[in-house]
């Protein structure tokens, strides 16, 4: 060792996704957001060439299975041809193996790990080093594939592998690892994903999830993108994130309590980017909720010129001007915000119990448990208001 | 609160009427036609006005009037002007909600029939006496109305749930047809790579045909040649085996010959001089010479001093001897050096004896031969066995000596006549040798013929073979086969058009223009349809929490609620029939003799009964007392016994609030006008 290379390293591309908890239905407006995804590839695939990288590494998800088609495949292909370096791909759960993977080939400077450990080397002389990788085998892969890979000490090794170290992501734990795992076995950059959030695990060695390339959801917020790695005399000297993504996806909550649209208007430009795609979510009471109700295309379309980003969504969440007493009060409002606080600070499964008393709602258990714990109990919240509004609390 | 005084100023048909009902039971009762509906609708409108237009009697700008009640804090005259109430409307009615009003507080018949209270467990929400507990039942019934839209009340309901997931499930289907054809590229791909393969296997096929096409015509073309090289090759099949001549055999043959002809040159040589020997001999014998050769060669030796003897001895010691044998050995070795270079010593050695001979000859004279008897003798002798007439002596031994030079000479060249021989025999040998792989000479010369036939048959076969090969034919094919079929591409035609639509399918999966939009608009209604159910969902939690609420709050006041309907329901039965008073029942219950029933075990009687009870009690309870309850002829239902149970309880009942009865009964008249604290008024 003893020379400058750098390297890119992204992960969880999911290709093709749509996104999530969006229910416009404007056809353009879901064009552009599938399309995100591969300007946020695209913009990858520029940076590579502007900073002539060694290599490109991807650590799994490349595709979302319920959405890839042999067109997504096409496309990615060509993405890869422009990349004037070696690429290395590994398989992550959502990659499966699909009946047109042998009719659309990869270009031949791509290297796609295989289910069992394999190595490459990259380069020679000073600036070479290895990449390891392996791929997922099955959707629910239960190896420690961590533990599979290893790396010459005398050379500077990047592992490319899709996994979860110590369980960070709230679902099924694929590939589970601990950090333990990840010490001492000669690499010296643990190029990882799975997890769409973007974070530093470990700098000794480095353990890095770069986050996915484009948010798809309100949870999956802000700048999206990969990170650009410097290499010098064997150790990582500058690990810059890059965001590529095509759009910013931005959840804001905004509260209509003693606001009119002007007022609302400027909150939500303060709060965004031109450019910027976003969920409001209405909270409060004021005079706007019936504005907001009945006319919500053209309060939408106000908000989206003013502000210059695109509302994918809205959440009315608001409601009337209601006074909200406190609980334990003479009338039957405080008594039932009392029983509203007593359900929302029960159990998730007391609630969505409760809701699903309604023999329809509980045909939609399993969506409803896909709010979230923040979600069901703001449902709460949100009752209580209901009640108070044709309770009448307003008038 | 008790009304005392009721004004109808003008309402409906009624104008100006006064009518005095300081009671805690006031009857009102008259014919039909008589005004107790305009006066109970009077009232009802009064105390709580209701935005309902098409009610009885028709409303107009004209009416007027008032009620005078009295409650704790004095006397308050509520006005009715029009459609608006005004006046001093003291608080137990300023709040009451019309729809609850009349439910609760101003019941008919129908009232007693509406069994939701019993049916739907809203037992709870209509009883709330507790502030804004009037609005829960509207509050419910709403909500309710927000989660049938949301989510329908079944899977078959019309609601926003049922139309996103109609939607959704079209859209499913829809990306169900599309994306198998979008999957099946890997398919289309393989197949794709099949065909193309058969194409070029079926051009090369093709190519072959036109190729074979090509030269079978080019064949046709070459009948000819192929008819005349058949005949070549036939001829010379013909011909046999034989040897073959080559160059080099006809050079060796040659040089054989020559061979031959040297040696027999040489030979001939040799026998010449040997011939012309023997005719020196002059047809003597050799053997005999041969033989005699010693006697002669001492008469030879003798015949000088012979000579001598008769004139001296003259020994010529030979000496023409000497020259002719010198001559002939040297002549002989000019033949035989052909033979052998050895020769050239004995032609040299020959040249050298007949220069001595001369030599000595010249030198010795002539000289007269004496005369020897015994030498004559033998010489006669020897001549005779030589066969020859003696001559003379000096003739017989001048020839003598010519015999002895010849047969010397004979003898001299016998070796190489030997050797010439043995060379012409070796020559001859190796002619024969030569000779015998083709039989013999003729064979030879028959083979040399053969062999250039065939060298001609040959070359002209080359010649004609090399010009088929030139125009690509094949010289050992029967043309009868270069000469092929048709040449058919109907099978290329297939294939290139079946490879044509598959690339055109496989463009057209790459092509997922409706497919995305699909996807897309999948996404959309599945964010639509979790919206939808989380909208419906915030109102069941609504729902539930309300219910909760009143639970908690009833559960406080059922008690109440039911005592004072079991009350009234034993006073009515005379005790048969009681309320039950499980605290933890979510239906109204009756115990009839120790049996607990239901409302559904409930005759049409008791259920009335259990109605009027329960609802008088509502009315107690959510009015505190202080609402006056209208009952509009709601004992037609009830037989005598039951009528008289629940006139006991209606005047049970006025104690604890005032009740304003209106009937057209007179047997309730009868009945209640009779009681206690009932007042009367006629129609």
């Amino acid at each position: 060792m003893g020379s400058q290379f750098k390297f890119i390293h992204c992960a969880d591309l999911h290709l093709g996704s749509r996104f999530k908890g969006v229910s416009s239905s404007d056809p353009e407006l879901g064009r552009a957001m599938r399309e995100s995804t591969w300007v946020s590839l695209g913009r990858i695939v520029d940076l590579a060439v502007s900073e002539r990288v060694s290599a490109v590494v991807i650590s799994g998800d490349v595709y979302d299975d319920e959405n890839a088609l042999p067109s997504t495949r096409m496309r990615f292909t060509r993405e890869l041809a422009r990349i004037p370096a070696p690429v290395f791909i590994a398989r992550g759960n959502h990659d499966s193996a699909t009946s047109w993977d042998s009719a659309v080939p990869y270009p031949s400077n791509v290297h796609e790990f295989g289910p069992e450990p394999c190595r490459y080397a990259v380069g020679s002389g000073p600036g070479s080093f290895d990449v390891v990788g392996v791929s997922f085998s099955v959707p629910h892969e239960g190896r420690n594939l961590a533990s599979m890979l290893s790396g010459d000490p005398d050379r500077f090794t990047v592992a490319c592998v899709h996994c979860d170290v110590d369980s960070v992501s709230e679902g099924y734990p694929y590939a589970p690892c601990r950090m333990s795992d990840l010490r001492g076995r000669g690499v010296d950059y643990w190029a990882l994903g799975h997890i769409h959030r973007r974070q530093v695990v470990s700098e000794s060695p480095y353990a890095v999830y770069p986050g996915n390339i484009q948010g798809r959801s309100v949870r999956e917020t802000g700048e999206k993108g990969a990170y650009l790695v410097t290499v010098t005399d064997g150790r990582v000297s500058e690990l810059r994130f890059v965001p590529t993504q095509g759009m910013v996806w931005r959840d804001l909550e905004v509260d209509i309590t003693g606001r009119d649209m002007q007022s609302l208007a400027a909150d939500v430009s303060s709060s965004v980017l031109p450019g910027d795609i976003c969920r409001l979510r209405f909270t409060g009471s004021g005079d706007l909720d019936a504005v907001l109700r009945t006319e919500t295309g053209d309060a939408v379309a106000a908000l989206s010129s003013a502000s210059g980003c695109t509302v994918a969504s809205v959440v009315l969440g608001c409601s009337p001007s209601v006074e909200l007493p406190p609980a334990g009060g003479p009338d039957i409002l405080s008594r039932a915000v009392g029983c509203g606080e007593d359900l929302r600070d029960s159990d998730v499964g007391a609630i969505l119990d409760a809701v699903c008393a309604n023999g329809m709602a509980a045909r939609h258990r399993v969506l409803l448990s896909s709010l979230g714990e923040e979600g069901i109990r703001g449902m709460v919240d949100d009752a209580v208001r209901l009640l108070a509004v044709h309770l009448g609390a307003g008038r | 609160m008790r009304i005392t005084r009721i004004d109808v100023g003008a309402f409906g048909a009624m104008r100006s009427r006064t009518f005095h009902t300081d009671h805690g039971l006031v009857l009102f009762h008259g014919p039909n036609e008589s005004g107790k509906t305009t006066v109970m609708e009077f009232v009802r409108n009064t105390l709580v006005p209701t935005s309902k237009r098409d009610v009885y009697p028709v409303r107009g700008r004209g009416d007027h009037g008032s009620v005078t009640v009295v409650d704790a804090e004095g006397e308050h005259v509520i006005v009715l002007e029009g459609r608006r109430r005004g006046g001093d409307v003291p608080d137990a009615v300023s709040g009451l909600d019309p729809v609850l009003y009349r439910s609760v507080f101003a019941l008919n018949q129908r009232d007693l029939e509406d069994d939701g209270p019993f049916a739907r467990g809203e037992l709870r929400s209509r009883s709330l006496t507790v502030p804004g507990g009037d609005a829960v039942p509207g509050a419910m019934e709403a909500l309710t109305a927000i989660v049938d839209a949301e989510l329908g009340r079944t899977a078959s309901s019309r609601s926003r749930l049922a139309e996103a997931l109609r939607d959704l499930d079209s859209v499913e289907s829809r990306i169900a047809e599309l994306r198998p054809i979008a999957e099946s590229y890997g398919e289309v791909s393989a197949r794709r790579d099949e065909v193309r393969g058969e194409i070029e296997s079926a051009e090369s096929e093709l190519r072959s045909a036109a190729e074979s096409r090509r030269m079978g015509e080019l064949a046709e073309s070459n009948a000819g040649n192929y008819s005349r090289l058949e005949e070549l090759e036939g001829e010379l099949s013909s011909m046999g085996v034989f040897r073959r001549v080559h160059q080099g055999d006809i050079d060796l043959h040659a040089g054989l010959r020559e061979a031959v002809g040297a040696a027999r040159a040489a030979l001939d040589a040799v026998e010449s001089e040997r011939d012309r020997c023997r005719r020196t001999m002059g047809g003597v014998d050799e053997r005999a010479v041969r033989s005699s050769a010693p006697a002669m060669t001492s008469l030879l030796d003798r015949y000088p001093a012979y000579m001598a003897g008769a004139s001296g001895a003259d020994v010529r010691g030979g000496t023409p001897v000497m020259v002719l044998a010198g001559l002939l050995l040297a002549a002989a070795g000019a033949v035989g050096s052909t033979a052998t270079p050895y020769a050239l010593v004995a032609s040299a050695a020959g040249v050298v004896l007949a220069v001595v001979g001369l030599v000595r000859r010249r030198r010795a004279g002539r000289r007269r031969p004496g005369r020897d008897g015994a030498y004559e003798g033998e010489v006669a002798s020897v001549m005779a066995s030589l066969g020859l007439q003696p001559t003379s002596v000096p003739a017989d031994i001048r020839r003598m000596g010519d015999l002895l030079s010849a047969q010397r000479a004979l003898s001299a060249s016998e070796p190489s006549w030997m050797r010439c021989r043995s060379g012409v025999v070796a020559a001859e040998e190796d002619m024969r040798r030569f000779y015998q792989p083709y039989g013999g000479e003729r064979g030879y010369a028959a083979s040399i013929e053969l062999t250039e036939r065939a060298i001609r048959i040959e070359s002209e076969i080359g010649s004609i073979r090399g010009a088929l090969s030139r125009s690509g034919l094949d010289p050992d094919a029967d043309p009868r086969t270069v000469m092929s079929g048709d040449v058919d591409d109907g099978r290329l035609r297939e294939l290139v058009a079946e490879l044509g639509r598959l690339e055109e399918r496989m463009s057209a999966m790459m092509d997922t223009g409706e497919l995305d939009s699909l996807l897309d608009r999948r996404s959309a209604l599945r964010g639509e349809v979790l919206e939808t159910v989380r909208r419906g969902s915030t109102a069941v939690l609504a729902l539930h929490i309300a219910d909760r609420a009143c639970g908690e709050e009833f559960g406080g006041t059922r008690s109440s609620v039911l005592s004072a309907a079991d009350r009234y329901l034993s006073m009515m039965t005379g005790g048969e029939h009681r309320i039950d008073m499980d605290p933890l029942g979510e239906e109204v219950s009756v115990v009839s003799g120790g049996r607990v029933r239901g409302p559904r075990e409930w005759s049409t009687g008791l259920r009335a009964q259990v109605m009027l009870s329960v609802k008088l009690a509502l009315a107690r309870e959510m009015g505190g007392g202080e609402v006056p309850v209208i009952l509009d002829d709601v004992l037609l239902p009830f037989d005598r016994v039951r009528m008289e149970g629940a006139c006991r309880a209606l005047v049970e009942a006025s104690r604890e609030m005032q009740l304003l009865v209106f009937t057209c009964d007179d047997r309730v008249v009868g009945m209640l006008g009779g009681m206690d604290g009932v007042g009367t008024v006629e129609l």
